[in-house]
């Protein structure tokens, strides 16, 4: 495979899951911290409750994320934290675009 | 949204909104305010007990203020490396301090205390606080990276410097600046619950996305 087409195979094979903006900053946020709760996510990201939940699903869903649901205080809490997949993508997301960015003409 | 990502960024920003509350502020300011009240009255058992109940207070305001306000985080190994730093730098200062205070107390003991010695404690004792509230202020805000520190710690050296030369007792200035961060503090505290009021309904995660 010859390096233009190696460099266009890296555009198709990102992972659309974490390329959506909303996603890549769950994730982004996620990755600096051990884990962090619903409400903590929500303030750091802007994000609805609905928005979030429903992001969080699709993360939860492709096992990115993991999330605990537990009471604290006789109030609902949810913490979710980074998986080793989750992590392991993310890195690689990191390297597909920074290859991707760094072939590109111009500079 | 956010559109730039810049992870250093990220986990800085997470670490210092978790810090905006200022009860570090306050409590410390209390702290020091405490701790040097009962050096005024001499009651320097009660001093220890001071820094003690400002950490339970700060502690327990954090859990029942912050928390359900902003939510919950744990940082990750990545940012422990600054922390150890600091608390290695902590106990560093806190030996050499213990050297120090021996030091006087054998040579004091035989009477043969240095000349030097008794210039520096008797003359500077301002200078001497001073420089080791700068250093620790300095220390505390490049290990969190709460840039606010650097504020206190240039706060310090002002304060400490013009009470030395203005003649007024190190105590006294100690006093002042206890007051000025516990009020740093209690503004900050105002500012953090307008800008998070807590919500009265309960937000989690529901797998149906509402």
């Amino acid at each position: 495979m010859t390096k233009k087409e190696d460099d266009f195979t890296s555009i198709i094979d990102i992972d659309k899951l974490i390329h959506e903006p909303s996603r890549l900053l769950i994730l982004a946020h996620l990755y600096v911290v051990e884990s962090a709760d619903f409400l903590f996510l929500m303030h750091q990201i802007e994000m609805t409750a609905g928005n979030l939940s429903s992001h969080l699903s699709k993360l939860e869903d492709a096992g990115y994320v993991e999330i605990v649901k537990e009471f604290l205080d006789k109030r609902p809490h949810t913490m979710v934290r980074l998986t080793k997949i989750g992590r392991d993508a993310f890195n690689a997301y990191r390297k597909s675009m920074k290859r991707i960015v760094d072939n590109l003409p111009g500079k | 949204m956010q559109q730039n990502i810049n992870l250093k960024e990220l986990e800085r920003k997470a670490y210092t909104s978790y810090h905006e509350d200022g009860l570090l502020d306050l409590f410390l300011g209390l702290g020091i305010i405490g701790f040097v009240e009962t050096v005024f009255f001499n009651m320097t058992s009660t001093a220890s007990i001071i820094p003690a109940l400002a950490i339970v207070f700060y502690m327990v305001a954090k859990k029942k203020i912050t928390i359900p306000r902003i939510g919950h985080v744990r940082f990750s190994q990545s940012r422990n490396p600054h922390i150890i730093l600091l608390q290695g730098l902590l106990v560093l200062i806190l030996l050499l301090g213990l050297i120090f205070g021996l030091l006087v107390w054998r040579t004091d003991a035989s009477g043969e205390t240095p000349f030097w010695m008794k210039i520096v404690l008797e003359k500077y004792p301002h200078l001497i606080v001073g420089l080791v509230g700068v250093l620790l202020f300095c220390l505390t805000a490049y290990a969190t990276g709460i840039g606010r520190f650097y504020g206190y710690s240039a706060l310090t050296l002002v304060l400490f410097v013009g009470g030395w030369m203005f003649g007024i007792q190190a105590k006294r200035i100690a006093l002042l600046f206890g007051v000025a961060m516990m009020l740093a503090g209690v503004v900050l505290l105002i500012r953090f619950l307008r800008k998070y009021p807590e919500t009265k309904e309960e937000i989690s995660h529901d797998k149906e996305g509402g």
